[in-house]
């Protein structure tokens, strides 16, 4: 009799562990799926967007002191105004980024970025850009707002 | 209300049952214990009466998921069932080792204290229900608030004659007996003032201000604030003589820094200043010396000097070590070991505890419930969309991985001990409180933020 209590014990003292390890596995399975499905959402827009306009994106590549990930993909629309003002089309909230800082449009079949005036200007390709007249932009070009080394740092794509 | 009933949380249900299954084998397993004829060291376990606060726990996680299925459908799932299980193993370890311990009741303590915690985490969810913007406005209340919570334990240890070479706890007596350490308040007070104060600043702390030479050296005026507050948050804890408390601080203020600004440079000043910081109270005070100085100590010598501080200021970590080296790999089994030879095995010693019943598969499986909890606070982190939302939960979820490798570090003598609560384990009502308090903040956040 003493001895089954012992080895019945013995069984809780196993099980109660393997619960903690089920539960992990149980975590990993769930965060795993949760990866995954964040991934082919990503996928999915992606294509999806592509397939539906064939416009063209911008995406960051240093995001600077933003709440923006490398990485991560902004559309552009025929006209983008990119600045620190609540009206921008992509709002940038950085001291040293001005109220209307950039504007990219697209015309004659092809992307154009142009300065707005702002303070600490733009630059493309390491070019500084003028301000009220459009300079053409391919996709893969670095498109960098602020001072010198830059706030935010975008590449063209298409 | 369909659209209530559409959004139900099964994920988080499904992930709940086995944390119930466990609070019950737990139990069954120390009713039995304390029923078997023969055992070596018969530690009076609890009875029956046991299975009530092991209900109550279930009942209490339970009633807290279908609130927040209510107010909260779309917050984070895991989170809360991590920091279930965790309390689970809180209240377990309560309830075995309070009546071993001459405090029979301790259990059904360590569960009124889960009840108040969870009552606490729905409050701060309710509290922000637009969301957690606004309480960046009230940041220098906060640090005000936090500041004036620990400069009243500070007076009362002042006034109240205590040998300068002991550690203090900083724990005040409420009206009704009721303990309550305000540092753990303090800790949520000074996350929300930097994360308010880096996020406004960011900019400038991310662009590096002069050089000494050819060091940089951080912008001092966006830095005057923050050091100040660091300064006196500090002070009062050296005052205290809470070091475990200070180093936390220390730990959360560098790793805030660096995720606003992303520039080591500040890990590295913060860390010539730890090293001032602690070579100065190491000089100062007598207790650091001897914590330092039991960290080189070998437990089996039997060199009779060492003899002496084994059996005096390294008592308790030995015993720790002997606790978690009975328990080898697989463990004695829960209430079948020894762990109340450990002095203030229920508070900092709870680690050495679960490694002797639990053994090593345990503790580590006790750790990966930490890394997750972690992952999960720092994917809330990267997950919020405003820079201060992300300050927030990231050094949240930082003070939880600080404390828990300052703890375990020092239980395993690896680290000078500091007696500062494992999270969601320990026994104690201020820590529980803080702890879901914070919980509430991190569901909120990942609520408002999620797309």
């Amino acid at each position: 009799m003493e001895l089954q209590l012992d080895q019945f014990l013995f069984i809780l003292r196993i099980v109660l562990v393997a619960l903690i390890y089920l539960f992990l596995i149980q975590l990993i399975f769930v965060v795993r799926r949760d990866l995954v499905r964040m991934a082919s959402g990503a996928g999915a827009a992606r294509a999806g967007t592509a397939t539906q306009k064939g416009l063209g994106y911008l995406i960051v590549v240093k995001p600077g002191p933003m709440a923006l990930r490398p990485g991560h993909r902004i559309d552009l629309e025929p006209v983008t105004t990119i600045g620190r003002g609540p009206t921008n089309t992509i709002v940038l909230e950085d001291s040293r980024i001005s109220s209307e800082h950039a504007r990219i449009t697209y015309h004659d079949r092809q992307w154009w970025v142009e300065d707005l005036g702002s303070r600490n200007k733009c630059y493309l390709n390491g070019n500084q850009v003028p301000v009220g007249q459009g300079l053409p932009a391919r996709p893969g070009d670095l498109l960098v707002l602020g001072p010198m080394d830059g706030v935010v740092t975008f590449k063209f794509g298409v | 209300m369909l659209q209530g009933i559409h959004r139900y949380r099964w994920r988080e249900l499904q992930l709940l049952i086995l944390p119930c299954l466990f609070m019950l084998t737990g139990i069954v397993m120390l009713v039995l214990v304390d029923n078997a004829p023969q055992q070596a060291n018969r530690v009076n376990l609890p009875t029956l009466d046991s299975l009530i606060p092991a209900i109550g726990v279930i009942a209490a996680l339970l009633a807290t998921h279908i609130l927040l299925t209510v107010f909260l459908p779309q917050a984070d799932q895991v989170l809360f069932p991590i920091v279930a299980l965790l309390s689970i193993f809180g209240v377990l370890m309560a309830l075995r080792l309070g009546p071993a311990l001459d405090t029979p009741n301790l259990g059904s303590k360590q569960l009124l204290w889960l009840l108040l915690g969870l009552g606490f985490c729905l409050l701060t969810i309710l509290f922000t229900r637009r969301g957690t913007l606004w309480i960046r406005r009230y940041k220098y209340t906060f640090a005000a608030f936090g500041i004036l919570l620990v400069g009243i334990s500070l007076v009362r240890v002042l006034t109240s004659h205590i040998d300068f070479n002991s550690p203090t706890h900083d724990e005040l007596n409420l009206p009704g007996g009721i303990p309550f350490q305000p540092s753990e308040l303090l800790k949520i007070c000074l996350v929300v003032f930097f994360a308010a104060y880096v996020a406004e600043n960011r900019e400038i702390l991310g662009e590096g201000g002069p050089r000494l030479g050819f060091l940089p050296v951080p912008p001092l005026k966006q830095f005057g604030p923050l050091l100040l507050m660091l300064a006196v948050a500090l002070v009062l804890f050296v005052g205290l003589r809470e070091l475990g408390l200070a180093l936390l601080i220390f730990g959360i203020f560098l790793a805030m820094l660096y995720l606003g600004s992303g520039r080591l440079l500040y890990v590295g000043w913060g860390l010539a200043l730890f090293a001032v910081g602690a070579f100065l109270c190491y000089q100062v005070f007598g207790y650091v010396q001897d914590r330092v100085m039991v960290v080189g100590i070998d437990c089996n010598s039997q060199d009779p000097n060492v003899r002496k501080i084994i059996l005096g200021p390294a008592f308790q970590i030995c015993q720790g070590l002997i606790a978690i080296g009975t328990g080898g790999i697989f463990g004695s089994g829960l209430g079948l070991g020894n762990p109340t030879a450990v002095p203030a095995v229920q508070t900092d010693y709870v680690f050495a505890a679960v490694a002797e019943e639990f053994g090593l598969l345990g503790v580590m499986a006790l750790l990966g419930l930490y890394i997750m909890l972690i992952y999960r606070g720092f994917r809330i982190a990267t997950h919020a969309k405003s820079a201060f939302n992300q300050l927030l939960a990231g050094g949240l979820t930082a003070v939880f991985a600080i404390q828990t490798m300052i703890i375990v570090a020092g239980n395993l003598k690896l680290m000078p001990l500091t007696g500062i609560p494992l999270p969601f384990i320990t026994y104690g009502g201020s820590s529980l409180i803080a702890n879901y308090i914070i919980i509430g903040l991190l569901l909120r956040i990942s609520a408002t933020e999620s797309t």
